[in-house]
């Protein structure tokens, strides 16, 4: 059995919430319960931090209410799953936690959604991660290949020799401990094209790096993964996407974390990782193959341009390069200079490596 | 106690039955066969209820219907009360009783100031049995009852029947107009019921329901006869009419000379003068007799000379020495003449008389002049001349006869310009078979014309009246004539088609024409049709019943005849495909659905569609009808309508005697059996038991056919229920048909006081009201029987009025005609008068009718009010009482067996008696919609509400004489409505209580459902023992009490 980083906070947070409802009750008060509110209003930039977090706003759940007292119940049983779950050190995911719903005093949920928005109300109550409430996200997290060695549970794992498809980054990631790691920095790309061209050309030697390959939008365990390199290994981190509104969002919630997860994005946010994705200049510099700017593209770039997160002067100005040159590029575009290039040319420039 | 009941049954003699079915004409439609059941037990139900009351006794009524055999629309039906019982005496008037009516017409007249109306106007045509042909207003005005008029039976056959009543009634404002494809029209009052085949069924179905696209039934043959043949002699006027038989009248003279003695002797012995009696046997120098005897002195000369059968030696008449020769009876030849000079011929003015009447008979055709020359030469003795009229173009025969224009007068055809005096009289439509073919052959050479275009034969007039009568007179045939309006400008002119293989074979068969061209072309018509007969007639969607009992009885394909396979995918089956239909299934098992099929094939009904139906404005001031014995309907302008009665009592009873057991509680019983006498419209006792024992009150007992039961809106069951709310004194017990027993207990004890008699205002009478009135009248002159036996009429009034109407004022009442009680009730109207007292004013009480609707409907609420008294038509008082009930079994309960819907169930009430049917044209469904139910918290269509509405008044203005629903008086209206809405008002009250408690209950139920879980889960996270939550529920539950919904945001 192990523990998880943080489940036993997570557990005694869990008791401290048991104890506010019992005394409340014994003091013959309906017990209350303050969320954070999670409404758009409630979610603020933080510009210190470099990341959204919640606002001061919460929202009461009192069982004195005939509309919030199921609620108020269904969340109480969630909160004894997850009680439940620490104590044995186990994992479920929300899909798990929704069927074992099926058997709970308070009912079955209507669907998925509700259950899950009950968990969120727990993480904003502690201000936890849902992992440390032994809830785990479905998805697996991204590959890493590199000179990093790993302890999962009673196996260790090297990411050189984990195949060629590399190291699995599990959901349970806090559970992972770091054993060694002779790297020196990350290199996240978007796609898993470019990921393996980085680990046939060995660029994970060449320039020391542990190569993670994000598959799309980041999912929580890489996210978390990233964090962790960053601040318990100290390896800076490099974000290496497509140069198109979405390739540069990818960065972007790695860096500042998203909205939707303000309430932890203490917990994911890599305020320090660094984009080295295609840019427009480089487009223009490297003569890239194109594709024209598609109209969904413009509006999301436009979006961008207002968005706290990209308030600077690196982005606004590559932002308002790409909506001017109406085109982008995909990191695999710089094939037209061989399939080496990327390695022996861009890369080392964008590391400042080179020279 | 007797004298009593003695008092009682002395009214109810005073109603006839047949009276009964005229104030209940439209109810009595029965369109529907559950109405005339509803219609009986309401009738019983009534009377024993308002015996019971007048002495002053708790009614406790039992009404049974039970099945009387297997059949499904024959049921045995008793009503039994615990009134005053019927004196021996009265025991055969015990139909009185039955239908009679609510004793409230006599204290308060409900008859609407609309009319009543099952009847048709005055120029509708009426065939008779004996083949003439009528206008319904001339049957009236002329009372010809006992006349047999045609009449169809369940076989679908037409027969005659005597006509039992006649009524003419003050018309409605609007009539219904049905106009059909053959081109016939009716208008009829839209209550009058009209035979309507539907999904394969003949029904009966009001006029005004009947809509455009549907089939009505029309005779297609008149089976009419008559076999009496007239004497020419008898149509001729006998004044100066002079007998040409010289040799004979010497003869008689010369036997009875010989009988005694002398000449003078014979003109003493037999009254005529003794200078007539010679000159009859004087001659002059050219041959001639110096004198005649007129028919009459020859008919007592031959009788005195021992010849018994005079007429038939009357061969040769005439007048002012033009004599003709006479066929002994009318003839063929004499016919056919009529006929063509009913087409083609013209007879001098009458001016001309001196010199007898010229004749002139225009026409092409050499074989009419020919046979016409024949007949006036041969049959009348007349010398003909014949020219070329160069300026007609045609041929002409003159010749001169005052004699031949008499008889041709007699059978329609005047002198002078006949375009529109011509007829077709009872003369002719009364004739044989045989000699109406020869006038219609006469007729048809000379104005019928044969269209090779349409393959049709014409015939066309301007005379409407006459084309009319023509096409009845075809139908006595079988032949079906189509009727057509030309308009060229402002000429309008007439045309009756005769079309289709089976009617122009008919014409060729029976009537045909002279002329061999004429003949010969109708006949290459008759051959063109191939195949089979096309006919006019079908039956609409007749052939899914076909289809159904092939099914039923398996019959293989091979064995349908193509001919029905074909009519399967049309429209309908002509009678002819019906019968191959009908012939395959041998199986007479099932006798009565193939049977009935199998009359409608050889029926004397056709359907035919209806092209428009509207209303008009009625346009004329009365409409008329007729009741019919046994079947009680008739051809109308070839429609079948059923007359007002409907179906007599004694039909529904099955031909059954009722058993009438009753007791005035003398000690002795009294069980009779009572038939109907169908002709006098009376009871008569059958026979009679007497014996010992101590009861009082009355049972009848019967048997009802053709009526249906069940347990519907419409349905005796509501119609009891709603009786008893209405009722609450009144204890009923019901059992249906299935055993299934049903009590109504008396919620209240008190006998309602009698309602005190009532004088009836003019305002709400009409002219036969009043004529009853008069008759019953004590009062020794007109004028003082209106002052001493009418509300609100004073002597100088009734003199006034007597003058505007112009009635001599001092006869007895008794000797008003019905003209002048009409024109008096007009004179009424110019006069002013008091309006009538409000005193007279009965209403149930809000008290009872909560009463009435707690005991019966059970509700969780209930309320009731009765509104102070209105007026409405400036001055007629009436008050409003509603009631409303909520939960238990209120709403549409009643209605759930045949699924009809849920929600709020009103029930209406006129005088406390119920209002079944025609919901839909009733004030009160007005007023009820007009309130917006929501607002009080109720939903129309779901909430379990009851709705009672009672509308009293001594002149209900109810829309129709079924007094099913009341008119939409714009006072009526919004008093309803203000007392709906008042008695919503309070039933809001109580629901949104009702619904705050239920909210508690329901508030409270959710946190005994979740605190639990919290505590105990609370526990758990906690690691303690779950805490005690009984406080914390009290109080949140305490809370919810007061405050309601805690805080949600901070």
């Amino acid at each position: 059995m192990t523990q998880v980083k943080g489940s036993k906070k997570a557990r005694e947070q869990l008791a401290h919430l048991g104890r506010d409802v019992l005394n409340a009750i014994q003091k013959g008060e309906a017990p209350k319960l303050k969320i954070p509110s999670r409404t758009t209003s409630n979610i603020v930039y933080d510009p210190k931090h470099r990341y959204y977090v919640l606002g001061t706003k919460f929202s009461l759940r009192t069982a004195a209410s005939m509309k919030q007292v199921k609620k108020f119940a269904q969340l109480m049983c969630v909160a004894d799953f997850a009680a439940e779950l620490i104590e044995r050190g186990k994992f479920a995911t929300l899909r798990e936690m929704y069927y074992t719903a099926e058997g709970w005093e308070t009912g079955p949920f209507a669907d998925q959604s509700e259950s899950d928005l009950l968990v969120e109300d727990l993480e904003a109550m502690f201000g936890l991660k849902r992992e440390n409430l032994g809830l785990m996200p479905e998805e697996d997290g991204a590959a890493v290949f590199g000179e990093l060695v790993v302890q999962e549970g009673n196996v260790r794992i090297d990411a050189t020799k984990a195949g060629r498809a590399g190291y699995t980054i599990p959901p349970t990631i806090d559970d992972v401990e770091f054993v060694k790691c002779k790297a020196k920095r990350v290199i996240a790309v978007e796609t898993m094209g470019m990921y393996h061209r980085l680990v046939q050309e060995e660029a994970w030697k060449k320039f020391d790096a542990l190569i993670v390959g994000l598959k799309g939008q980041a999912a929580r365990a890489t996210r978390r993964f990233l964090k962790r390199a960053n601040e318990e290994l100290g390896l800076p981190v490099y974000l290496f996407t497509d140069g198109d509104p979405f390739g540069f969002h990818i960065a972007m919630v790695i860096i500042s974390g998203s909205a939707k997860l303000a309430y932890i994005n203490h917990e994911l946010a890599v305020p320090n990782a660094q984009f080295i994705g295609v840019t427009a200049s480089d487009i223009v510099e490297y003569n890239l193959p194109t594709d024209k700017l598609r109209e969904l593209d413009v509006t999301r770039l436009k979006q961008l341009l207002r968005d706290p997160r990209y308030n600077n002067e690196f982005w606004q100005k590559e932002i308002k390069k790409m909506l001017e040159l109406g085109k982008k590029a995909e990191q695999q575009a710089f094939a037209k200079y061989g399939l080496e290039y990327v390695v022996k040319e861009y890369l080392p420039a964008k590391l400042g490596l080179k020279g | 106690m007797s004298t009593l009941a003695d008092k009682i049954f002395e009214e109810f003699r005073e109603h006839s039955v047949s009276e009964f079915f005229r104030k209940n004409a439209a109810m009595l439609g029965y369109t529907g066969k559950i109405r005339s059941l509803t219609t009986i037990i309401h009738e019983g139900v009534t009377n024993s209820i308002d015996a019971a009351e007048e002495a002053g006794i708790l009614p406790r009524v039992y009404v049974a219907i039970r099945n009387a055999s297997t059949s499904p629309e024959h049921y045995r039906v008793i009503i039994e009360d615990n009134a005053t019982g019927i004196p021996e005496e009265h025991i055969a008037s015990v139909f009185g009783k039955m239908l009679a009516g609510t004793k409230l017409h006599r204290y308060m007249q409900q008859r609407g100031q609309q009319g009543i109306g099952v009847c048709m106007t005055g120029d509708t045509k009426v065939p008779m049995a004996d083949g003439s042909i009528k206008r319904i207003d001339e049957i009236v005005s002329n009372d010809l009852r006992g006349k047999q008029v045609l009449t169809l039976g369940p076989d679908f056959k037409l027969r005659p029947s005597k006509i039992i009543k006649c009524w003419k009634i003050p018309a409605p404002q609007h009539l219904v107009e049905l106009k059909l494809l053959t081109g016939k029209t009716i208008k009829l009052t839209p209550e009058n019921p009209v035979l309507v085949f539907r999904d394969g069924q003949a029904e009966w179905v009001k006029a005004k329901d009947i809509k455009k696209g549907m089939f009505v039934g029309i005779s297609k043959r008149l089976p009419a006869s008559s076999s009496k043949i007239p004497r020419v002699l008898d149509i001729i006027r006998k004044e100066g009419l002079r007998v040409d038989a010289p040799e004979t009248t010497s003869k008689f003279i010369d036997i009875l000379i010989k009988k005694h003695g002398s000449l003078k002797k014979v003109s003493k012995q037999i009254g005529i003068s003794y200078d007539r009696l010679r000159n009859w046997t004087r001659r002059m120098p050219n041959g001639n007799p110096r004198g005649r005897p007129t028919v009459n002195e020859f008919q007592i000369l031959a009788k005195a000379a021992g010849e018994n059968d005079s007429s038939r030696l009357i061969t040769r008449v005439g007048r002012n020495g033009f004599y003709v020769n006479i066929p002994q009876t009318v003839n063929a030849d004499l016919m056919w003449f009529v006929g063509a000079m009913a087409g083609d011929g013209h007879i001098g003015s009458p001016e001309n008389k001196r010199w007898g009447h010229a004749l002139f008979f225009h026409n092409k055709d050499l074989e009419l002049l020919n046979r016409a020359e024949r007949i006036l030469k041969n049959v009348f003795g007349l010398r003909v001349k014949r020219y070329f009229d160069v300026r007609r173009g045609t041929f002409t025969l003159e010749t001169s006869s005052s004699v031949v224009a008499e008889i041709l007068r007699y059978f329609g055809v005047p002198a002078g310009n006949k375009t529109l005096t011509l007829s077709i009289p009872d003369s002719v439509s009364r004739l044989p078979n045989d000699l109406l073919a020869a006038y219609l052959r006469g007729f048809f050479d000379t104005d019928g014309g044969l269209s090779r275009r349409y393959r049709e034969i014409t015939f066309g007039l301007i005379n409407k009246e006459v084309v009319e009568c023509m096409a009845l007179l075809l139908l006595r045939f079988g032949i079906f004539s189509r009727f057509r309006v030309n308009k060229e400008g402002h000429k309008v002119s007439y045309q009756l088609v005769v079309s289709g293989k089976e009617n122009l074979v008919r014409f060729a068969e029976v009537i045909g024409f002279t002329s061999a061209k004429k003949q010969k072309q109708l006949q290459e018509f008759i051959q063109s049709f191939k195949g089979s007969s096309q006919n006019a007639f079908f039956f609409p969607g007749i052939q899914a019943q076909i289809r159904r009992l092939y099914r039923a009885r398996n019959i293989p394909y091979h064995k349908i005849p193509s001919r029905v396979w074909s009519s399967f995918y049309a429209q309908g089956m002509t009678p002819g495909s019906l019968t191959a239909a009908l012939d395959v299934l041998e199986d007479l098992n099932s006798w009565t659905d193939v049977e009935y099929l199998k009359a409608l094939a050889e029926g004397d009904v056709a359907w035919v569609r209806v092209v428009e139906s509207k209303l008009v404005p009625a346009q004329v001031e009365y409409v008329y009808d007729l009741t019919v014995e046994n079947s009680h309907n008739f051809v109308a302008n070839g429609i079948i309508v059923h007359n007002s009665g409907a179906t007599m009592f004694a039909q529904m009873t099955s031909g059954k005697p009722v058993k009438v057991t009753t007791s005035t509680g003398s000690g002795e019983i009294v069980e009779a059996d009572v038939m109907i006498d169908v002709t006098k419209n009376e009871g008569k006792i059958v026979s009679i038991k007497k014996r010992k024992g101590r009861w009082r009150g009355t049972r009848v007992e019967f048997e009802v056919k053709e009526v249906v039961y069940v347990r519907s809106r419409y349905g005796p069951f509501n119609y009891l229920r709603m009786t008893a709310i209405a009722n609450p004194h009144v204890y009923i017990r019901f059992d249906e048909p299935d055993g299934v027993v049903t009590i109504f207990e008396n919620a209240v004890t008190e006998v309602p006081k009698p309602p005190k008699p009532m004088k009836p205002h003019p305002w709400g009478m009409m002219a036969d009201d009043l004529l009853r009135l008069a008759k019953q009248s004590k009062a020794k002159k007109i004028t003082s029987f209106l002052a001493s036996d009418l509300a609100r009429v004073s002597s100088a009034k009734a003199k006034q009025v007597c003058k505007l109407a112009g009635v001599a004022e001092n006869r007895s009442p008794g000797e008003l005609t019905w003209e002048e009680a009409e024109r008096l009730i007009k004179a009424f109207k110019q006069v002013k008068l008091l309006a009538p007292p409000s005193e007279g004013l009965r209403p149930i009480g809000a008290e009872n009718i909560i009463s009435g609707m707690r005991q019966v409907l059970k509700p969780e609420f209930v309320h009731a009010i009765t509104r102070p008294p209105k007026v409405y038509r400036g001055g007629v008082p009436f008050l409003v009482e509603v009631g409303i009930a909520y939960g238990g079994e209120a709403g549409k309960r009643t209605a759930e067996e045949v699924g009809e819907e849920q929600g709020i169930e009103l029930i209406r009430f006129a005088n406390r008696a119920p209002l079944i049917f025609d919901q839909g044209a009733c004030a009160i469904t007005t007023a009820m919609r007009s309130v917006d139910w929501r607002r009080y918290g109720i939903d129309i269509a779901s909430s379990p509400v009851t709705l009672f509405v009672n509308v009293v008044s001594a002149y209900v203005p109810y829309t129709s004489a079924g007094k099913q629903s009341i008119a939409e008086e714009p006072e009526i209206v919004a008093e309803l409505r203000a007392a709906m809405m008042e008695v919503a008002r309070e039933l809001r009250l109580f629901l949104n209580r009702k619904i705050r408690i239920k909210e508690k209950k329901e508030r409270a139920k959710v946190f005994e459902r979740y605190l639990p879980i919290i505590a105990q889960k609370a526990a758990r996270l906690a690691r303690t023992r779950p805490p005690e939550i009984g406080k914390l529920l009290r109080k949140i539950a305490g809370e919810l009490n007061d405050a309601g919904e805690g805080k949600q945001e901070s």
